[in-house]
Parts: C-alpha cells; sequence; structure tokens
C-alpha cells in the first residue's frame, strides 16, 4: 500500500515531538506538520520549558513519572552533547521554596531530576519569608531555539511544516490517512472537547543575566527561571480566562512577587510581557479514534491537554503517541491487504 | 588558619550583599556548580562557608567522563571588571584620591606626607621590596559567548597543581575559560598553544562550547606566595627591615635602641601574595589591614609627639 499520509496538527512543543518520534519510528511515512502558529507564536514559546512536573490530577502518579523519566533522560543527553546550545537545552540549579509544609516530603520526581534535597539553613536564609526549600538541578527548555531545533531535523527528515488553519478535523480526510491532534488549547475549538480549559498564565522576560540560578514558590505562582538570552519571571494561574492581552497591574505585581524573592531583579531591564494559555485536563488526552463518514475514514490519534506540564512531559507523550500512530498504521494496512482480496 | 578565617569572612560579607540592589552594579551573584576530581579527596576547609555543600551523585558524574568524584555548591561570583569600577565609585564619593603613576620606593610616598603606606602591589611588590617567596603564576584565559551556560565547573588535576586543569566559569555576560598556572612566567602575551588547551580541555568538558564564539582572550599573573604577606613593617629609618615577623612587631617603650625601630618610624602594612584567591579572600585581608592600620594609629596617639628627656 502507499505510504501513509500523516498530519500533524499542532507545532508548539507537543506537536513537533510527536512528529519527530512519528518520523524516526515510521521512515515510511509522508508527514506534514499543519498548524496555525510556529514559532515563536505558540503557547510553548511563553513558557519558561523548565522540567518540574505539576500534578495531573487523573493521570496515574507512575504513568505521569514514566513521561517526565523519559523526557528528562532524553533531554539531558541532548544537553550534554555538541547540539545544546542550538536545541537550548541546559541544565539549571536552583530552589523550590515553601512557606507552608510541603504537601508531600518528597515528589515523585525527585529522584529524576538531579541532587534533590532539602535545602540548608544558611540556603534558607536567603528567603526569610520562607520556611521549607528543596534544592534540586533540572533542565530547560528554552524556546524558540528548541522548537526551530525540532523543525531543522523534520526538515531533514522530509517532513513538510505548513501554516494552516485547521477548522476540523475532518476536511483533513481526503488528504491525510491518519491526523495526529496536537492542537493544544486550539483542541477545545476543533473538537469541541469542554473538558480542555484555559489556564492564563502571564509572565515578564526580562533581561537579568546575573541570575544564574532558579527560584520557585512552592505554590507554583511566583517563579523565577533564568534562560539562555532572558530570564522568565512569572507568574498567573487564571482558570477559564481566555485573555491573550497583558494586563499592566499583573505585571506590576508578578514583577514585585520576583523581586522580593530575588531582590537583585530590580535591576532587571528590557522587560517583555506574554500571554499564554495552559491547555488543561484533568488528565491528558492520549487516544485513538477512528472516523468514517459515507464512506469515507480518518484515523485520529489525541495528544493534548499537556497543561502546565508539556515540557516535562513531551517527550514520553510523544513516544506515546506514536505508538498509537504505529496502530493506525496497522490498522490501515490490515484493511488494505483485506481490499486486496 | 588565617587564610579560612578571611575567606569566611568575605563570603559572609558578599552573601549579605547579594540581595542588594547594588548587586548587579557590583559584578557579584550567586552562581552554582561542579569541582571535579579523579580520585575521592576529602571535604575542603571552607565546605561550610559555601552554601548547599554536597557530593555529586552518580548521575551527576555522568556529565563528567574522566572525573570519578565531586561536590556540588552555591558560591559567590564577584567580576573585577565591574567591582573595581564600583569600589572606585565608592572611594572617590568618600574623599579618596586616585594617583595614576609609578612608584619606585616606600620612601618616596612617605617624602611626600604619607603616615603610613599600605602595599596592595601584588605581583609586582618585589620591585619595592625584595621578596623571593613571591613568584607570578601566569593564567591566560578565553571568554565566550555561552549564555546557557549556568553552573562553574573546576576541574582538579592533583598532578598538574591548582589552577592548572580546565574549569569553566559563567560571568554576566561571558563566560570564562581557564585554566593554566605558568610559575615563574612574567608573560603577558596570550599564547596560542594555551589557548588550544584551554579551548580543547574545556570542550571535552561541556561539548556545547564547541558552538560558542571567543570574544575575548587575556593573560595576567597571579601573585603566588606560600601564604599572604599580611604584616606591617616599619622602615624608612635606615634600619634593615625585619622578615617573617608577625603582625605586632613592636617593642615595649623604653627598649628602643638602633636595632629596634621605633613605633614613629614611617610604617608600611603589606597586604599581596594572593595567588589565585585574592577575590575569595579581599575582604577578611582588607580588614585585617584596617585592624593593623588601627593599632599604628592607637600607638601614635599614646606616644603623642616626641619629647625630649629629662
Amino acid at each position: 500500500m502507499a505510504a501513509p499520509r500523516v498530519a500533524v496538527v499542532g507545532a508548539g512543543v507537543v506537536g513537533l515531538s510527536t512528529a519527530l518520534c512519528v518520523a524516526d519510528a515510521f521512515p515510511a511515512c509522508a508527514i506534514t506538520v499543519l498548524a496555525q502558529r510556529f514559532t515563536p507564536g505558540t503557547t510553548s514559546d511563553v513558557a519558561a520549558g523548565m522540567l518540574i512536573p505539576h500534578r495531573a490530577p487523573e493521570t496515574p502518579i507512575h504513568v505521569q513519572k514514566r513521561w517526565f523519566k523519559e523526557t528528562f533522560t532524553y533531554l539531558f543527553a541532548i544537553s550534554n552533547s555538541t547540539a545544546a546550545s542550538e536545541a537550548g537545552i541546559h541544565l539549571v540549579s536552583g530552589w523550590q521554596v515553601f512557606k507552608n509544609p510541603p504537601g508531600e516530603e518528597l515528589p515523585f520526581w525527585s529522584d529524576i531530576v538531579l541532587g534533590f534535597r532539602s535545602m540548608s539553613e544558611a540556603e534558607l536564609q536567603k528567603f526569610p519569608q520562607h520556611r521549607y526549600g528543596q534544592a534540586f538541578t533540572t533542565l530547560k527548555c528554552d524556546c524558540p531555539p528548541y522548537l526551530l531545533w525540532m523543525e531543522k531535523r523534520l526538515k531533514a527528515k522530509g517532513v513538510q511544516l505548513h501554516t494552516r488553519k485547521v477548522a476540523n478535523l475532518w476536511e483533513l480526510h481526503s488528504e491525510y490517512d491518519i491526523v495526529v491532534n496536537c492542537a493544544g488549547i486550539g483542541a477545545r475549538q476543533l473538537v469541541g472537547d469542554q473538558q480542555l480549559i484555559p489556564v492564563r498564565g502571564q509572565v515578564l522576560k526580562v533581561h537579568a543575566p546575573w541570575v544564574k540560578n532558579f527560584v520557585r514558590d512552592g505554590d507554583g505562582l511566583t517563579y523565577i527561571y533564568p534562560g539562555i538570552n532572558s530570564v522568565t519571571l512569572g507568574g498567573t494561574r487564571e482558570k477559564e480566562s481566555w485573555s491573550l492581552s497583558p494586563d499592566p497591574s499583573t505585571t506590576k505585581a508578578i514583577f514585585g512577587r520576583c523581586c522580593s524573592l530575588e531582590p537583585s531583579l530590580r535591576a532587571a531591564r528590557d522587560v517583555e510581557v506574554k500571554v499564554g494559555l495552559r491547555p488543561s485536563r484533568a488528565s491528558v488526552r492520549l487516544q485513538r479514534e477512528a472516523w468514517s463518514h459515507e464512506g469515507a475514514k480518518l484515523l485520529v490519534v489525541h495528544n493534548y491537554g499537556h497543561g502546565s506540564g508539556g515540557f516535562s512531559m513531551h517527550w514520553g507523550t510523544a513516544k506515546e503517541a506514536t505508538q498509537l500512530v504505529g496502530e493506525c498504521i496497522a490498522a490501515l494496512q490490515g484493511s488494505s491487504s483485506r481490499a486486496k482480496l | 588558619l588565617s587564610r579560612r578565617l578571611w575567606h569566611r569572612e568575605t563570603f559572609e560579607h558578599l552573601l549579605g550583599r547579594v540581595g542588594s540592589p547594588e548587586a548587579a552594579a557590583m559584578g557579584l551573584f550567586l552562581v552554582s556548580g561542579y569541582n571535579l576530581f579523579k580520585q575521592p579527596v576529602p571535604d575542603p576547609s571552607w565546605r561550610d562557608v559555601v552554601l548547599g555543600f554536597r557530593n555529586l551523585t552518580p548521575q551527576e558524574l555522568e556529565l563528567f567522563p574522566g572525573y570519578s568524584y565531586g561536590w556540588f555548591n552555591t558560591a559567590l561570583v564577584l567580576e573585577g571588571s565591574r567591582y573595581l569600577p564600583w569600589l572606585t565609585e565608592r572611594l572617590t564619593q568618600r574623599g579618596v584620591k586616585f594617583f595614576h603613576e609609578r612608584i619606585d620606593s616606600f620612601q618616596e610616598v612617605f617624602a611626600r606626607g604619607a603616615d603610613v603606606v599600605v602595599n596592595c602591589t601584588g605581583v609586582r611588590a618585589g620591585l619595592l621590596q625584595p621578596d623571593p617567596e613571591l613568584q607570578p603564576g601566569r593564567g591566560q584565559i578565553l571568554k565566550v559567548r555561552a549564555p546557557w551556560v549556568k553552573h562553574f565547573i573546576i576541574t582538579h588535576d592533583l598532578e598538574s597543581g591548582v589552577y592548572n586543569s580546565p574549569y569553566i566559569i559563567p560571568g554576566s555576560e561571558l563566560t570564562v575559560l581557564g585554566g593554566v598556572n605558568q610559575l615563574g612566567s612574567w608573560s603577558e602575551e596570550n599564547s596560542a598553544r594555551d589557548r588550544r588547551a584551554i579551548r580543547e580541555s574545556c570542550c571535552r568538558l561541556l561539548p556545547a562550547l564547541r558552538a560558542a564564539p571567543v570574544v575575548q582572550e587575556w593573560s595576567g599573573l597571579r601573585p603566588m606566595r606560600p601564604s599572604v604577606r599580611l604584616e606591617r613593617e616599619a622602615v624608612g629609618t635606615g634600619e634593615v627591615p625585619r622578615r617573617g615577623r608577625g603582625a605586632a612587631g613592636l617593642r615595649e617603650v623604653g627598649e628602643w635602641g638602633p636595632s629596634w625601630p621605633s613605633p614613629s618610624a614611617p610604617q608600611v602594612i603589606h597586604n599581596y601574595g594572593h595567588g589565585g584567591f585574592g577575590i575569595t579572600i579581599h575582604w577578611g585581608c582588607a580588614m585585617a589591614a584596617a585592624r593593623l592600620l588601627g593599632s599604628i594609629l592607637q600607638e601614635r596617639q599614646l606616644l603623642g609627639p616626641p619629647r625630649a628627656r629629662i
């Protein structure tokens, strides 16, 4: 049968990494990435790309742990290679500090990041308003570099990338056999998933190159993440807010909160304000479906709803989505051989 | 050990400043990183001075093939290129005057009216007073643009000696690659051979550095000495100055004779010979030198102006 035609919808961290995994696993496929927005215009570009997982409420812990570990291991190898600077992946150490006792002694990811331990009294003195803390080293994926690097690798493998607004997945049924839906927050409209809600995040990207360590308040609302060319200051978690416009009073509040964690930030300059809508769901939708209508068929694999955990989980979910694509290919081959009889 | 005390004093002084609005202007910031060894070593004396000192995990050591043991800790960077101008401005605000001149002797300075001279002439202190224990330790560094490097990495080779093994230290704008430590060399010319060796060895440590463009290169002379010379000395009365005395060096009133310098004799406070760790201990040393100055001033007050004995 002819090479399966695969469309990946969405060009954020999930879409591009899924396309890469599929291209590597099934080199015979003709793959196209379709997206309304490519870097630097995706939700992923707003994120700091820190590998610090969030607990998705309905995904079993062992699955989250597996996805995080696969992602961390994969990125760790890149960070340690000559490709690291182009890919935008680097190690960063720092502290997660708590005003109140953390919910759990050891988060599920503590043995995956490097050197996880409780902060010493001397270290905590730097954070007079906080009483507990964890120190560790993890990875950061800077965007746009990471997305650009994936786009480059995709093109080298013959994957096509097209800007296109897909109104519904069915419109692709005549051009493609399999569609992988990595549309992130766009899936709400694209497939009408009411369980997917935006959680609005506003961040500041500032020039403060002397900040070499990350600091995160355990409540998840205030964080300082040093990237390659800017430091990301955050943030907000506004459920069900669809607004993509920066809010000036929020900007002031974020800056104030971050300066109390890291006073040297007062000297920061070139403040850029960005907003992203985290595609939040009780669990990532990783599922395949077979659609048919009046004799036409379309196989669909969903891989969206990563919320705050896109970067932390992306490689693990890309691999799982790739397995589902494999099942779709097998189904196609099965039905085509049946058709030959 | 004084050096340990000076290190602690310096670290704590700077740690108290790292959260201030002045920190960025001072070139002062916290940085975490790795000290790497090829075999297990005892913990350093400064393990409780720095923050979060611990041994490296096996997972971390995977990052550094060829090294089987190491430490992780959070320390401070104080960039000289920012700190010196910042200090200069603070001093200028206090009325301190600066003269860009060559000094050939302590006498020349006393002749101009100085009561006390503080000798911080570093590697060239021997030109003012011969010191066979002082010698240059030539270093060369490359500054590259590698803003993704957020950790320091300092390797140790117990055979090559201190500072003679690759190190990578992220600055606020550029990342510094080193290290060589050539004892006895006075050359401040950049050596192509050293450049290659430094680049090669650092890229082996951090492969991503191969993509980093070299922006600056520089050679300097560490003022190497078995110990820092931090002591006072009476000079300029014609007597041969004593060497090797401690900070006291003052005889009791009434015991003066031709071989004992008098307390009203011109005094030099030596503060040089900090090797490759000047920044690391500078504040503790400065305070010690200031205390020596305090003693001198106190003695002179007690003595009053010289009176003839009846």
